[in-house]
């Protein structure tokens, strides 16, 4: 099992609203991920994608099931960089807020380590002294990402961290993901709703519905060759490039 | 034929505590009855901002500070309040992003049809009811006599987009403004809301100007295209054109950014950032984030080079005596390839 760093066995996840009712968001999920490895799952709003990921953080209690994390810190990323951060803490203070809770180092080695983290993420040293509200939403989700690695997770949980960003932004953030893992051999689970992105960069995919895993494997073959109907439909309706290939005449 | 719309180099400026930010700088360009023109760029480019200045509902800071706005031949940039409400909704309409904050959540989507229609001239109570429930079916929504009596919290993200869209159509306006109307919804109720407005415009021969970052999109959708870039417009041309044959550099980086683009290696994300429009960078304003840059970009701005009769860019690697440089970007059935 040590290549595994996260095992989730029939988690499911209901939820009780004031008047009476339930929803099922979560119903008997199953799935692994390995060391170094990017798993996505993906699926329309309300498929219990982000619930999936709350769960694994402890941010909601599952109902029935079992999370077995193997390695030592997880950390999640949320999708809306700019309420994750105080606005009243310069970014340096933000990336090291989770050093000084945990007593790790020194002043000064802590400060070291925020500028080596912020430094990866691409934002230069100035912004150690910066309020969030000097930068743009790409530029806070990063100073949102170097604080989520300050402790140095071995899973990083993204819940759509992309989804605020322009495309060309978007293409900075992935490759940092794809760069930490090679270097540090991070593990992600990736929440996402845009499948060409999640079909780019990760090695597994789950296919999520209703709080169903309805489909999962490697990334490619779920994309070339998918069993279940909806990520059929799900494939199908991703707008294509190319003015000569309209889906709809 | 008359352009339906026509943006004649239009500068805008926003007053800032910091100071004047230039987030139009000149932008040129027309929309033509029933066709769809695509406004592509980044958050910022100042996109948002043109759409609004066209039906006149700027941010009191932000003033149109040279250029003009043409609509049917008539100037309609500088109108006063009463005359753009007649212009307003009959001769143009607009769908947001975000369909949930365009509607008011107290009323049923019927009440606000109606007063939508009731709006552009005074319709005896049955006559209006008859009109809600055609726009509604127009827009694809199933039992629109029950449908008519929900509020907006019972319909899902589609759905609402679908009453919006009913809505703008409410005056039968010639021109429908867009801005991002799929970004908030999944991808299946995305591919739905694109056909339909594709359908709209068949069945009603609106013209469209739709606005959007995601090539994707904008590829099922345009006609024509124009990007923009730091409040300019740096390459148009047709949907073939642009996909065919991009020229300017900052177009092959939206292309390489995307994440279906297939790669040596990599997804290769552009450098950088936007610059800050408070201070305007000397030259052309994408200089620092582009790879292909000549000395002359950052001295002074490329002026519009013609590829073909339709297609321009604003770049000097068209001048004749620029280095020849060739698109590393390739569209081609169905898919991106980036050669680098």
């Amino acid at each position: 099992m040590s290549d595994v760093i996260l095992k989730v066995e029939n988690l499911s996840k209901t939820f009780h609203s004031t008047n009476g009712q339930t929803t099922q968001a979560l119903d008997k999920v199953s799935f692994k991920i390995r060391r170094g490895e990017i798993f996505s799952l993906v699926g329309e709003s309300g498929s219990g994608k982000s619930t999936a990921g709350r769960c694994l953080i402890g941010l909601e209690r599952p109902s029935s099931g079992s999370i077995v994390f193997f390695g030592k810190r997880m950390q999640i990323i949320f999708q809306d960089a700019v309420s994750a951060l105080s606005p009243r803490l310069t970014i340096g203070q933000s990336v090291m807020e989770p050093l000084d809770i945990n007593h790790i180092g020194s002043r000064s080695s802590r400060k070291e380590k925020a500028l080596e983290f912020l430094r990866l993420v691409g934002l230069d040293e100035s912004s150690f002294y910066r309020l969030p509200s000097d930068y743009s939403g790409g530029q806070q989700q990063r100073a949102s990402i170097a604080r989520a690695l300050a402790l140095e997770p071995d899973l990083i949980i993204a819940d759509e961290p992309v989804a605020s960003l322009d495309v060309s932004i978007q293409a900075q953030v992935i490759s940092l993901f794809q760069n930490l893992r090679q270097k540090n051999g991070t593990s992600f689970l990736l929440i996402a709703h845009d499948l060409s992105l999640v079909r780019r960069v990760s090695d597994t995919v789950g296919v999520m519905k209703d709080g169903v895993l309805v489909e999962s494997g490697a990334t490619e073959q779920v994309y070339q060759n998918p069993q279940h109907p909806y990520t059929q439909a799900l494939i199908q309706a991703i707008p294509v490039p190319d003015p000569a290939f309209r889906q709809h005449k | 034929m008359e352009p339906l719309l026509e943006v004649k180099n239009l500068k805008i400026d926003f007053t800032t505590e910091y100071g004047v930010i230039q987030a139009v700088r000149g932008v040129s360009f027309s929309v033509y009855p029933g066709e769809t023109l695509a406004l592509v760029g980044e958050s910022g480019c100042g996109k948002s901002v043109l759409c609004k200045s066209i039906l006149g509902i700027l941010h009191s800071r932000g003033k149109i500070t040279g250029g003009e706005i043409l609509f049917e031949g008539k100037r309609i940039s500088g109108l006063g309040e009463k005359e753009l409400t007649a212009i307003r909704g009959r001769e143009i309409g607009m769908v947001f992003q975000n369909p949930a904050a365009a509607l008011n959540p107290t009323l049923t989507i019927g009440k606000q049809l109606a007063e939508a229609v009731q709006v552009h001239g005074k319709l005896p109570k049955q006559e209006c009811r008859a009109r809600v429930l055609k726009l509604l079916e127009l827009v694809g929504i199933d039992r629109p006599e029950e449908r008519m009596k929900s509020y907006p919290h019972e319909f899902s993200g589609g759905m609402l987009q679908r009453a919006v869209i009913a809505i703008a159509l409410a005056g039968n306006p010639k021109l429908l403004i867009a801005d991002e109307p799929t970004t908030a919804l999944d991808v299946t109720i995305q591919a739905q809301i694109l056909k339909l407005l594709k359908d709209l415009q068949q069945k009603t021969g609106i013209a469209i100007l739709f606005i959007s970052h995601d090539l994707g999109v904008v590829a099922q959708v345009a006609d024509r295209v124009a990007v923009l870039y730091a409040g300019k417009i740096v390459e148009s041309g047709s949907a073939t054109e642009i996909y065919s044959d991009p020229r300017h550099p900052y177009t092959w980086g939206l292309f390489r950014s995307l994440p279906c683009a297939k790669t040596n290696g990599a997804l290769i994300p552009m450098p950088g950032q936007v610059p800050d429009m408070l201070h305007p960078p000397k030259g052309d304003a994408f200089a620092e984030r582009n790879s292909y840059a000549l000395a002359i970009d950052f001295e002074e701005e490329p002026p519009l080079f013609h590829v073909t009769g339709t297609h321009y860019a604003a770049t000097w690697l068209l001048h004749p005596e620029a280095p020849a440089v060739k698109s590393p970007v390739l569209v081609h059935s169905g898919e991106v390839l980036v050669n680098e």
